[in-house]
C-alpha cells in the first residue's frame, strides 16, 4: 500500500512538472486577446485575420490570438483580463467595450493611439466609432464593428389604423418623433377596444403595443437601458452626464432629460408598453411595435418567415434637433500602456490594430458575423437589394443611421456603475411603477445623482 | 380522515410538486425539436408539454452541431469532471479520515480553519488562484485547470462528519489483524462507506461539469475548453442561434446529469442522509 501511495504521489509531481509550460506573452510576438469564443463566428473571423495578416507579413512580428469566452456583458473574459492586468501580464492588443474604455484609460492600462496611428486612417472611422474610442481628446480604441437600433412595427396591425393616424408614420427615409409614435401607439390600442378591429387576428394576438426590452434589465442586462434610450435625452439637447464623466448635477436632472423621461413614461402609465414584456413579444405578434436592435432583423428573417416588419428611423424627442442621436457602439481593440511609445514594438502593434479594423476587415467581419462596419467605406456592403424587402428596408434604415447619427453612449470612468443605476433606479423603476408625473420622475433622477455623486467621489481629483 | 384518502392527498401533492421540477425540463427537451416560431406560439398552452409529432423537427440539433463542437466539449469536461472526482475523492476523504479518527496537533485548529474557508466564495478566490497558478507557469494547461480544485474544504468537512460514525472498535480490530492505517482505510473503512462516496463524487462531479469562470481563466486553448465555457459561446452568438439552438445545447447537456441522478439516486439519498448535507 505504501509503494501505491508513493507512486501515486510520484505520477502527480511528474505530472506537475511536465505542465510547465514556456511563458506566451513573449516580446517576438504580438499577443491579441478578444471576447469571442474560439468557436464563435466572431472569434473564428478573428483568428482568421490574424492568419492573414502573418501570411501578408512574414518579416515582421507574428501576431499571436488567444480568444475567450464571455459571458453575459463580459464576465469571465473581463476576469480574466483583470487577473493579467494584476499580475502585469496584460497582452500587447486586447478587446474592450465600448463604453468601458474610459476606466481604463483613466487607470493607465490602456495607451493613447495619438502620434502612432495614420490619421487618415482614423478619419476613416464613422463618427460614433471615433467618439467611442475618445477619451480626454486622445484616441484609445479602434472599433471592429457598429450597431444600431431602430423602430420596428407590424405591417398586419398597422394597416388598421385610420389614414390620419398611418399619415403619422414615416417611410424609412425620413424622421419622426417621440410624440408621433406614441399617438401611434395610442392608435392602436384604440384598435383593441374598436369592435370593428379588435376581434381581428392581428389584434386579438396583442398584448401589448410597444417592446422596449426593459425585461432585460431585472435580468441583469442594464446597459440596454442606456443602449436603447439615452439617445431620447441627446434628441431633445440632454445628456446623461457632463463632459468631464463625473458631473450630474443640472445635467441628468436636466429640464430637457425630465420631458423625455416623462415622455417615454406615458407608455408605461397607459399601458402600451409593460415593464416585463412576454419573451419574443414582437416576433411572435404580441407587440405591435418595438424598439429593436439590428439582431432583430436575422432571427426575424429565419424564425419568423411570416411576420410583415417594417422599419422606420429611430425616433427624435425634438424634431429640430440635428446632432448625433441615435444608438451606437461596441466592442473595439485597445492597446496595453506596457509598451512605451518610442518602442519599435509600439508602431507594430497599432499597424495590427489596424489591420484588424480596416476597410477590408470590416467587410470581412460583415460577411463572417453580420457585424454592422464601423469604417465609412465598409457601409456599403451592407446588402439592401436582396429579393427581400423587409430585409432591405431595416438595414437601408441602419445604414442611414450608421453614416449619418450615430452616436457613442456617454465616456464616464464611472461608467459601469452608472449604466447599472440609471437601468434600475429611473429606467425600471418607471416602468414598473408606471409612473408619467414629472415629480415622482424628478425624485427618481435625483435619488439616483445622490447614489451616483457618492460613488464618483472616488474619481473626482 | 382516512388512510386512504391521506395517502391519495399526499400522492396529489407530491406528483404536484414532482410536476413542478419535470415539466420545464419537459418543455426545454420539447422546445429543442421545435423551430422558435412554434416554441413561443405554444407558451402558455398545453402545447408547451406535449409533442405534436407534426412540429417535431432535428433542425436545430443538425444547425446547432453543424456550427459548434459540442461534443468535443462535453467530452472534454467528462475527462475534467472524471479526473476531478477519482482523485478528489481519494485526497479529501483521507483528509477527512484523519481529521475524524487521528488524534494530532492544533488538529481543532485546523478543523476551524476548513470550516472558515467554506464560507469564503470562489469568486472571492479567484483572482489570488490565478496569480499563483501564473507563477507556476500552470496557465493554459490541464494541470492549471484541474490542480486548485482536487481538495475541497466543504468534501473535507463532509467527509469528516460521516466518519466520525465509523465505529473505533472495527478500527481496533482491524489493527490487531494486522492491518496499517492505509490498509484500514482501504481494505475496511473505504468498502462501508459507500454512500458518502458516490454522494460527494456527484456534487463533485457537478460542480466541475457546471465550472465556467475557472476554466476561462485557466484555459485559452479552444480544443481544450469544457462544455460550460462553450454554452457560454453559443448564448452569445445572435447571429446563429436562437432559442430553439440553446434547447438543443441544454438538452444535450443535461444529458449525462440525468443519467447519473438515475443511476446514483439511492446512493445519493443515503448519503446525504448519513452526511449531514440534508
Amino acid at each position: 500500500m505504501k509503494k501505491l501511495v508513493i507512486m501515486f504521489l510520484a505520477v502527480v509531481m511528474v505530472v506537475s512538472i511536465a505542465g510547465c509550460t514556456k511563458k506566451t506573452n513573449a516580446d517576438d510576438k504580438i499577443i491579441i486577446w478578444t471576447q469571442a469564443s474560439p468557436d464563435h463566428p466572431e472569434g473564428r473571423m478573428f483568428a482568421d485575420r490574424v492568419d492573414a495578416y502573418n501570411a501578408a507579413h512574414p518579416d515582421k512580428r507574428q501576431v499571436e490570438i488567444q480568444n475567450f469566452t464571455r459571458a453575459g456583458a463580459g464576465s469571465g473574459y473581463i476576469d480574466k483580463l483583470n487577473a493579467a492586468i494584476t499580475s502585469n501580464e496584460v497582452p500587447d492588443i486586447f478587446t474592450l467595450d465600448g463604453p468601458d474604455v474610459a476606466s481604463y484609460a483613466d487607470s493607465g492600462v490602456i495607451g493613447t493611439l495619438d502620434g502612432i496611428i495614420d490619421s487618415n486612417f482614423v478619419n476613416g472611422f464613422t463618427d460614433a466609432m471615433i467618439e467611442q474610442g475618445t477619451v480626454d481628446g486622445k484616441l484609445y480604441a479602434l472599433g471592429y464593428q457598429d450597431s444600431g437600433v431602430a423602430i420596428m412595427y407590424n405591417e398586419d396591425v398597422i394597416q388598421e389604423l385610420p389614414q390620419e393616424v398611418k399619415l403619422l408614420i414615416p417611410s424609412m427615409d425620413e424622421d419622426w418623433t417621440w410624440e408621433d409614435f406614441y399617438k401611434v401607439t395610442e392608435a392602436i390600442q384604440q384598435l383593441r377596444t374598436n369592435p370593428e378591429t379588435k376581434d381581428k387576428a392581428s389584434i386579438k394576438n396583442l398584448e401589448l403595443i410597444v417592446d422596449f426590452l426593459t425585461s432585460d434589465i431585472p435580468k441583469g442586462a442594464y446597459e440596454i437601458a442606456m443602449y436603447y434610450l439615452t439617445p431620447l435625452f441627446w434628441s431633445n439637447g440632454g445628456q446623461v452626464v457632463a463632459d468631464d464623466g463625473l458631473t450630474l448635477d443640472e445635467v441628468l436632472n436636466s429640464p430637457q432629460n425630465i420631458e423625455a423621461l416623462v415622455q417615454f413614461g406615458k407608455f408605461f402609465a397607459n399601458d402600451y408598453a409593460q415593464a416585463i414584456e412576454p419573451e419574443k413579444a414582437f416576433h411572435t405578434g404580441k407587440a405591435a411595435m418595438a424598439v429593436a436592435g439590428f439582431w432583430y432583423i436575422s432571427d426575424l428573417e429565419k424564425n419568423y418567415p411570416s411576420l410583415k416588419f417594417r422599419t422606420v428611423r429611430y425616433p427624435k424627442m425634438d424634431a429640430s434637433y440635428t446632432g448625433n442621436f441615435t444608438p451606437s457602439g461596441s466592442w473595439a481593440f485597445v492597446r496595453s500602456n506596457r509598451l512605451a511609445m518610442d518602442n519599435p514594438k509600439t508602431k507594430e502593434v497599432v499597424d495590427v490594430m489596424e489591420w484588424m479594423t480596416n476597410d477590408e476587415a470590416s467587410a470581412e467581419y460583415y460577411h463572417a458575423n453580420g457585424a454592422i462596419p464601423g469604417r465609412k467605406q465598409s457601409i456599403s456592403v451592407i446588402d439592401t437589394n436582396t429579393d427581400n424587402d423587409y430585409h432591405n428596408e431595416a438595414w437601408s434604415v441602419l445604414k442611414y443611421q450608421v453614416e449619418n447619427t450615430n452616436k457613442a453612449r456617454p465616456v464616464s470612468v464611472g461608467y459601469p456603475y452608472l449604466s447599472e443605476t440609471f437601468a434600475r433606479d429611473i429606467i425600471l423603476k418607471i416602468a414598473q411603477n408606471k409612473v408619467e408625473d414629472e415629480e415622482t420622475i424628478k425624485q427618481y433622477v435625483k435619488d439616483t445623482i445622490d447614489k451616483l455623486n457618492l460613488e464618483f467621489k472616488k474619481y473626482k481629483k | 380522515m382516512n388512510t386512504k384518502l391521506k395517502r391519495l392527498l399526499f400522492y396529489l401533492l407530491i406528483t404536484l410538486l414532482s410536476l413542478l421540477f419535470i415539466l420545464p425540463l419537459c418543455w426545454m427537451i420539447l422546445s429543442s425539436f421545435k423551430i422558435d416560431e412554434t416554441i413561443y406560439k405554444d407558451l402558455g398552452t398545453v402545447y408547451a408539454f406535449i409533442p405534436r409529432f407534426k412540429d417535431l423537427t432535428i433542425r436545430s440539433y443538425q444547425e446547432l452541431l453543424n456550427l459548434y463542437h459540442i461534443f468535443k466539449n462535453m467530452f472534454n469536461s467528462l475527462i475534467y469532471a472524471s479526473i476531478t472526482v477519482v482523485i478528489g475523492l481519494i485526497i479529501n476523504s483521507l483528509a477527512g479520515y484523519a481529521l475524524a479518527k487521528f488524534k494530532f496537533p492544533f488538529k481543532n485548529l485546523i478543523l476551524i480553519f476548513i470550516i472558515a474557508l467554506m464560507i469564503v466564495p470562489i469568486e472571492a478566490t479567484i483572482l489570488p488562484l490565478y496569480l499563483v497558478v501564473n507563477q507556476l507557469k500552470l496557465i493554459n494547461t490541464i494541470y492549471g485547470l484541474l490542480l486548485p480544485f482536487l481538495t475541497n474544504v466543504m468534501n473535507i468537512f463532509l467527509f469528516r462528519q460521516y466518519f466520525l460514525a465509523f465505529p473505533n472498535e472495527l478500527a481496533e480490530a482491524a489493527k490487531i489483524d494486522g492491518l496499517g492505517h492505509f490498509g484500514l482505510f482501504f481494505k475496511i473503512v473505504f468498502p462501508v462507506s459507500r454512500p458518502i462516496y458516490v454522494t460527494i463524487g456527484i456534487i463533485t462531479f457537478l460542480a466541475s461539469w457546471n465550472d465556467f469562470l475557472w476554466p476561462v481563466m485557466a484555459l485559452s486553448n479552444s480544443d481544450l475548453m469544457p462544455i460550460q465555457v462553450a454554452l457560454n459561446a453559443i448564448f452569445s452568438d445572435r447571429y446563429n442561434i436562437f432559442t430553439s439552438h440553446i434547447m438543443a445545447a441544454l438538452t444535450l447537456v443535461t444529458i449525462p446529469i440525468i443519467i447519473i441522478y438515475i443511476l446514483f439516486q439511492k446512493h445519493i439519498i443515503e448519503g446525504a442522509a448519513r452526511s449531514g448535507i440534508k
